[in-house]
């Protein structure tokens, strides 16, 4: 594997994670996207996949060393889907966004400290390239299961 | 890198344990949507068993014995026998990391069998690393999802 071998393997996993991610929004309808399997306690995809594509991006971000997006967490898990077609365009230009940052550079020092963005309570300003890395993608790959198996807990109680 | 990798699978450890501790031991083996979806139970003995041998790729360390059909057909039976499996593989894992030299990220090495056979035999490792910590982080979520979906049902 030529080149800064991390990085090579970080761009295959995210761009599967997110090829699954769309694979598992394909075809829902609004109700399924805005459906909390187990009650308020639990969360919608539309909300998973908004927080996951967001916190994706400005993890990857800020292990490539690349100005930090606008976020607004909060918000994340607020999210509810309109149009289902209008809501898989947003998430797929946010995915796209995550593989340009992961596709910014050639090599990374993944030594470097990088600043985060300001996530408040004993979180430490900035953490480890390699660490915003590492967690980028274990975040997105549990959210990306996750919406899974809420589609598939979805199909089971739609079928007759 | 490993100390970054050390930090995320001790928190991704002590997620999963927080998520089985204080089930009951009938939650265990509890299907969420039938026979198309994993227990608890099967949950975390794959991702036990895979991440060790997936770490072990990484740093180059002889590959444990493995059988990985057997892992999703396990049934438990107790929860704190989850527990205690739980602390000795992951107590396992940290270990291999921590102890880990200096690695060739680029270096290519032999993973266990693979689930697809279309899949390479050999990998470099840094995919080996980067993938233990995902899968564990998918499972993870999977799990407290899981359990989640089981404290609504029961409320």
């Amino acid at each position: 594997m030529p080149g800064d071998s991390i990085l090579e393997s970080a761009r295959y996993l995210v761009g599967q994670s997110l090829d699954e991610l769309r694979a598992s929004l394909e075809g829902l309808p609004v109700e399924a996207l805005n459906w909390n399997p187990g009650g308020e306690s639990t969360n919608s995809i539309a909300v998973l996949a908004t927080h996951t594509v967001h916190s994706t991006r400005l993890w990857l971000s800020i292990a490539m060393g690349v100005p930090l997006p606008d976020r607004d967490r909060d918000a994340e898990f607020r999210a509810s889907a309109d149009d289902p077609h209008a809501f898989r365009r947003i998430v797929q230009g946010l995915a796209d966004h995550c593989l340009a940052a992961l596709n910014s550079a050639d090599a990374v020092d993944w030594t470097s400290m990088r600043p985060t963005h300001g996530r408040g309570g004993d979180a430490p300003p900035e953490v480890a390239a390699a660490y915003a890395l590492i967690h980028a993608t274990e975040h997105l790959r549990g959210h990306v299961d996750q919406i899974s198996l809420i589609r598939q807990l979805w199909e089971q109680r739609s079928s007759p | 890198m490993l100390t970054s990798a050390a930090y995320v699978l001790k928190q991704d450890i002590e997620e999963l344990r927080a998520a089985v501790d204080g089930l009951p031991d009938e939650a265990l083996n509890w299907k969420p949507a039938g026979e198309d979806t994993n227990s608890i139970a099967v949950l975390v003995t794959h991702v036990l068993h895979s991440t060790r041998s997936w770490i072990s790729t990484a740093v180059g360390a002889p590959l444990p014995d493995r059988d990985r059909d057997s892992e999703f057909r396990v049934a438990a039976g107790r929860t704190s026998d989850l527990l205690a499996l739980l602390d000795d593989f992951g107590a396992r894992i940290l270990a291999l990391v921590n102890d880990a030299g200096d690695i060739d990220w680029s270096a290519n090495r032999k993973a266990h069998m693979r689930p697809d056979p279309d899949l390479p035999d050999y990998v470099p490792a840094s995919f080996a690393l980067l993938h233990a910590i995902e899968h564990f982080g998918q499972h993870v979520a999977h799990v407290s999802l899981t359990r989640q979906l089981w404290d609504a049902r029961s409320a």
